[in-house]
């Protein structure tokens, strides 16, 4: 099954910088994306969550033409985790479970579902913490739970690796496998040698234009 | 006694209730200019902020002025009542609190607003989103307004004819006691409305405390 299908997109921020996707297929599982800071990668994942809005020729989204009228509800399947933490001003807990919550799920799968991800990402202790007592890479596992709790489709990481030590680390390459049979995902990340590890296709993108590909 | 009573209790009904119904209204309309951002957003805000600064007496002369006998709104009867008195407040109410709503939505971070969509937010929900995020911010708005309303005396004087068990509030009757010499009287009741927004302003700063710990 294609996750995504895209041809021809294009994406400005106000003329000045230009997104340019001749052609994007992807059906793996896992696929990273290399290129130099301000070459456009986050601009793409942005596209790709559907959270910005170019012009294409073709853009499908697990075989469905994306459109104004269908993009709220794709965009339910898809997530994209930042570079750098964002939580809301609430618990851990809550914001684990604020994806749940708006998908109207009850309190009692929610609590089983966030302890389970919280057991995951070694965040067991920290749930009734707020934002402001945790630390970058804490905060960076709590977005990264957040992500994986709804278990969309498919999950666009940024920099996943930025702020997390090296066990961190260890425990986001076990998460990855572990819902690699359902969830796909599309890695920014300066990391080469760990994108290799970890994903079927690499593509490099450059100046806004996504350039080569190495299997 | 019994009759200062009476005026504050009608003062904190007529406050309140207007005070009320403009942030039931202006809320959301704020929320609605910043999420759904329609073509003449620019323009609806540019004119709330000017009626931000309308003087209160105006209110009052345009609602006299319709609701008069030989006025196009004589036939309702509402002149002299309680309920053209909430009328006016809510008008004077409701640029305050669309205006200062919608400067605390538009300055809910940026990656906040991805954030609430990326996790799959329809646009009610990320409605609700903004309005938690800007919790503080709203009540400040809306404790704005009724510091306003509250202490208004030209549109509720001029509406509201000052009628003593009828229409006299707080203020109105603070003009009246000094204009007859009552001085003692007009300024117990200068303290009972310092009273009454201060208990307002305590109970909404408790409020916010609470929902931000």
């Amino acid at each position: 099954m294609n996750i995504y299908s895209v041809e021809q997109l294009r994406f400005s921020y106000d003329g000045k910088f230009t997104l340019f996707i001749e052609k994007f297929e992807m059906g793996e599982s896992c696929v990273g994306l290399v290129g130099p800071s301000g070459s456009g990668k986050t601009t793409l994942l942005l596209n790709l969550a559907l959270l910005l809005k170019g012009t294409w020729k073709k853009f499908q989204f697990l075989e469905e033409d994306v459109t104004e009228t269908n993009m709220e509800r794709l965009r339910r399947r898809v997530t994209y985790v930042a570079q750098h933490p964002i939580l809301l001003r609430r618990t851990v807990f809550e914001n684990i479970a604020y994806p749940l919550l708006l998908r109207r799920i009850s309190k009692e799968k929610i609590t089983e579902r966030v302890e389970m991800i919280a057991q995951l990402f070694d965040l067991k202790d920290l749930l009734n913490k707020k934002p402001w007592q945790l630390s970058g890479g804490q905060a960076k596992r709590a977005c990264l739970a957040r992500a994986f709790v709804f278990e969309p489709k498919v999950i666009l990481l940024d920099e996943p690796t930025a702020d997390l030590d090296e066990k961190s680390r260890r425990i986001l390459n076990d998460v990855l496998r572990i819902y690699s049979d359902r969830t796909s995902f599309i890695i920014v990340s300066h990391e080469i040698d760990w994108l290799s590890d970890l994903c079927e296709k690499i593509y490099a993108m450059n100046d806004g234009v996504l350039k080569g590909m190495k299997s | 006694m019994s009759e200062l009573v009476e005026i504050s209790l009608r003062s904190i009904y007529v406050n309140c209730l207007a005070t009320l119904i403009a942030s039931l209204i202006g809320v959301p309309l704020a929320l609605l200019l910043n999420v759904a951002r329609p073509r003449f957003r620019d323009g609806l805000v540019l004119i709330f902020q000017t009626l931000v600064g309308i003087p209160p007496v105006l209110v009052g002369l345009v609602l006299w002025l319709l609701l008069s006998r030989s006025g196009p709104l004589g036939g309702l009867n509402l002149l002299y009542t309680t309920t053209v008195m909430i009328v006016a407040q809510i008008l004077i109410a409701l640029p305050i609190i669309v205006t200062m709503c919608h400067s605390h939505f538009a300055r809910v971070d940026e990656k906040i607003k991805l954030l609430v969509r990326t996790l799959g937010a329809d646009k009610l929900q990320f409605m609700g989103a903004m309005m938690r995020e800007s919790l503080s911010g709203v009540l400040s708005a809306i404790l704005t307004a009724f510091g306003r309303v509250a202490g208004e005396v030209g549109a509720v004087m001029i509406v509201g004819g000052n009628i003593l068990g009828k229409t006299r509030v707080l203020t109105t009757s603070i003009v009246l006691y000094t204009n007859t010499g009552q001085f003692e009287k007009a300024i117990l009741a200068g303290i009972i409305l310092l009273f009454i927004a201060f208990t307002v302003n305590l109970t909404a700063t408790l409020f916010s405390k609470r929902s931000e710990r």
